[in-house]
């Protein structure tokens, strides 16, 4: 069970507040909704100019939720909360679309017997595409390259044989 | 502008008095210079640059109406 004491959440409330009136002498109209789940905090943007936001695979979504995580290690003195920062449902429908890109790639190397490469993506999205295809029979993943260009390749499994022989 | 580079800053900090920020206004440019303690440094900066980074995508969604471009300078 999380703990986010009243403190804590009075600190959130005031700091995002305190963000959309910075925004707004921006003229930029940008509210947030905070809800409390049990093993994470969700917030919620809304209002006209949220989307913006979401431009380049939501660039600066991500950016302000990881400023948020960072900036709410201090005052609940809880360790890390996870926080999710969302708008539009945009986690939701990139999860779909991550799913999506699992499934594609797992059906061309079961069918061309080829490993196949997918484009950057940043840690959590990774994380979604290894677990999608440890659901799939016939393939196995890693990931390439550093830091930002970290790529999965998704391949052919080795044969029951061949990973007996191997280990 | 000053004001949400100061206002993520401060929470970013242990010494949030020594956060101050000084806006130098250009044309099409404006460099936001934050000056944080010493031993801050490492915090608005995060692990390779990450915090740094965060900080300045936030900058230019945020300046997307005001047709300007923010640049961050962050000093000691």
């Amino acid at each position: 069970m999380l703990q986010v004491g009243p403190e804590a959440r009075q600190w959130l409330e005031d700091f995002l507040a305190a963000m959309s009136r910075c925004l707004l002498e921006l003229h930029l109209d940008v509210s947030f909704s905070i809800e409390y789940h049990d093993d994470h905090i969700r917030i919620d943007m809304l209002g006209e100019d949220s989307d913006g936001f979401l431009q380049k695979k939501a660039e600066a979504l991500n950016a302000l939720q990881h400023i948020l995580r960072k900036c709410m290690e201090r005052p609940g003195d809880t360790g890390e909360i996870p926080i999710v920062l969302d708008s539009h449902g945009y986690r939701r429908l990139r999860e779909r679309e991550l799913h999506e890109m699992a499934r594609v790639g797992c059906d061309q190397v079961k069918n061309l017997g080829t490993e196949f490469t997918l484009g950057p993506l940043n840690p959590y999205e990774r994380r979604i595409i290894h677990i999608a295809c440890q659901n799939i029979n016939g393939v196995i993943t890693h990931s390439l390259g550093d830091g930002v260009h970290k790529r999965i390749v998704i391949a052919p499994a080795p044969s029951e044989g061949a990973s007996a022989r191997d280990s | 502008m000053k004001e949400l580079l100061e206002l993520i800053a401060k929470q970013l900090v242990d010494n949030p008095d020594k956060v101050s920020v000084a806006e130098v206004t250009g044309e099409q440019t404006t460099v936001l210079e934050l000056r944080v303690a010493q031993q801050d440094l490492g915090k608005v900066i995060g692990k390779q640059g990450r915090t740094a980074h965060a900080i300045r995508t936030i900058l230019n969604a945020a300046g997307m109406k005001v047709k300007k471009r923010f640049v961050l300078e962050i000093l000691e």
